[in-house]
């Protein structure tokens, strides 16, 4: 897994970033989603790095990345403060600019880097969400039913976090159990460290801090950016067709083009998990798209 | 003993195929029965029933599912529908000899009240909810960035197996987290009552949910079907709330007499758990709505 790749912590402004890097040729970042860690792309990254040098990291709050205590109003955990580690860690190997792409959480950092340091990114792939302001914005009870863990781990504290601490394996599987439709995703030591990182209560409470501040400041952000900022570069958008992204939206493209004038993309035929799902069918589309 | 209301009568009544509530009877003149809600059990009327045992006959059962009553696995949505428990207290009165009666409810007691108020017109005369949303509303109200606030709304919906599962690992933590979170007044709800609410919270874990569930199943359901029929409460109807209105950019009092054209509706400074937090508020806004 990740052979050839090396292994990195990086300090930022905020805290410390751990990832891999490997490959040659231009840069791309690739960030993962819950309740993962960078491990979600170990069947992507080595065809990637056949062509490009890849990093992939850890979120701050996740895996082995550093977790910065939290504030009231959850500001360190906001997306924004996510995605600034990420332009520091890519800079800090030499990199200004780069291609990325991010799924889940990942892809909710990764549109919020774009639009925040638009000099950085050069292309843009999202994985399997709209942005977090639209899908606040369009809810009702049958999304909020469907996304239950997002009321759920943004509950006030402490009470997501002793549930977690409780039973952890629950909550994790309950996520890589019912969000995948293609059995066996996980290989059985990509699964035990995706349940064993989790379990962390320093992980589990910057998880809901995290989803708290996607409840406040990264819906007020984005509603403050909706028609004012663009992602100024090319945007691919896939999505899980019978997913809730496919289920819940008529046109989920017209969702990013509101976003960006150059959005392409489409359903892929698979669970949420699409880069572990249907690697092949990512790696093919990223190499298309990342040219 | 923490787990009675004094100088009330306990008995056991079969209101379905195998299932029994238990009640207790209190006072004498014409009927009040007395709904708690979540998570909580009869024991939250102790104030209000007693004072009001003075000039009624004061009936304060455990819902199904919750308390000394029966909790029969759910076999389908119909076991812990609103409809059904609604039914269950219809019949509860009449076993005790009470065919119309005024009906007040907290909380999930309350969608228990309105969904009698719609289902046995006849045998309601004096309706009264605490602090709920009709639940169609309350959907339309709680959701997406707001939804953080009902989380366990959302997290008892989810299919058998999830929320019993999370919730049977650390009972007291999630019980007691809205007894102290949504409590005006902690010192309301003393310890050995804290304790019995825990205890039967506890012990009624699979019942809970489900009645969740059904308020996100086929609760809706029910009053979707009445919505469209234009079907309303009929009766007199009071409404005693907290001030979420304000905070939530909605009109209560509006979306309320959509459901209830003969409506006093209140607001109080008390908590969630107003019947504890103002119980003399409580008692005096029930005489006057039976005084309509």
């Amino acid at each position: 897994m990740f052979e050839g790749f090396e292994e990195f912590d990086v300090p930022t402004s905020g805290t410390r970033i751990h990832g891999r890097r490997g490959g040659s040729g231009p840069p791309v970042l690739l960030l993962h989603g819950i309740p993962e860690t960078h491990l979600m792309w170990h069947r992507v990254a080595p065809v990637l790095a056949e062509h490009y040098t890849v990093v992939a990291t850890d979120l701050r709050g996740y895996g082995d990345s550093g977790k910065p205590p939290s504030t009231p109003d959850h500001e360190p955990y906001s997306m924004r403060a996510t995605a600034r580690d990420q332009v520091e860690v890519m800079r800090s190997l030499g990199y200004d600019r780069f291609r990325l792409v991010g799924h889940d959480r990942g892809a909710r950092c990764a549109y919020r880097l774009a639009l925040d340091a638009p000099d950085a990114v050069g292309r843009l792939a999202v994985l399997d969400v709209v942005p977090t302001g639209d899908a606040y914005r369009l809810a009702e009870m049958r999304f909020s039913l469907g996304y239950w863990v997002w009321s759920f781990l943004a509950a006030p504290e402490p009470v997501p976090e002793r549930f977690i601490g409780a039973a952890p394996e629950v909550l994790v599987d309950f996520m890589l159990d019912t969000w995948p439709e293609v059995k066996d995703a996980f290989p059985a030591e990509v699964r035990a460290e995706y349940v064993r990182k989790f379990a962390d209560p320093e992980t589990a409470h910057a998880i809901c801090e995290e989803y708290r501040a996607a409840a406040t400041l990264d819906f007020q952000r984005d509603e403050a950016d909706r028609g004012n900022r663009k992602i100024d570069c090319p945007v691919l958008f896939l999505w899980s067709q019978r997913g809730s992204v496919g289920v819940l939206y008529d046109d989920p493209l017209a969702i990013w083009r509101e976003w960006s004038d150059d959005v392409r993309g489409g359903p892929v035929p698979v669970g949420h998990f699409i880069p572990e799902e249907a690697p092949e069918e990512t790696t093919r589309q990223l190499l298309d798209f990342l040219r | 003993m923490a787990a009675a209301i004094s100088g009330f009568d306990y008995r056991r009544v079969t209101v379905d195929d195998d299932v029994t509530l238990s009640v207790a009877v209190g006072g004498s003149g014409s009927p009040i029965v007395l709904l708690h809600g979540f998570p909580q059990t009869h024991l939250m009327w102790r104030h209000v029933a007693a004072d009001l045992a003075a000039e009624h006959t004061v009936i304060c059962p455990d819902l199904r599912g919750y308390g000394a009553s029966d909790k029969p696995a759910a076999r389908d949505a119909e076991t812990y529908a609103k409809r059904t428990m609604a039914a269950d207290i219809v019949t509860l009165a009449r076993e005790l000899g009470h065919p119309r009666f005024a009906l007040a409810g907290h909380d999930r007691g309350a969608l228990v009240a309105v969904r009698a108020g719609l289902d046995h017109p006849d045998a309601i005369s004096h309706l009264a909810a605490l602090d709920v949303l009709p639940t169609l509303d309350m959907w339309d109200v709680l959701h997406g960035a707001r939804a953080a606030v009902a989380f366990h709304l959302y997290l008892m919906a989810q299919p058998p197996g999830l929320p019993e599962q999370m919730i049977s690992a650390s009972p007291d933590a999630f019980f007691g987290h809205f007894l102290d979170g949504w409590a005006g007044n902690p010192e309301a709800i003393p310890a050995e009552v804290r304790a019995e609410y825990l205890r039967a919270s506890r012990e009624a874990v699979p019942s809970i949910v489900a009645d969740y569930r059904a308020s996100a199943g086929i609760d809706v359901a029910h009053d979707e079907v009445d919505r469209a029929a234009g079907r309303r409460l009929t009766m007199p109807v009071t409404v005693v709330q907290q001030d979420w209105g304000a905070a939530l950019g909605y009109d209560a009092a509006a979306l309320w007499r959509a459901w209830a054209p003969d409506l006093a509706h209140h607001t109080t400074s008390a908590g969630h758990f107003m019947a504890e937090e103002a119980p003399e508020e409580i008692s005096k806004l029930l005489r006057a709505l039976v005084a309509r």
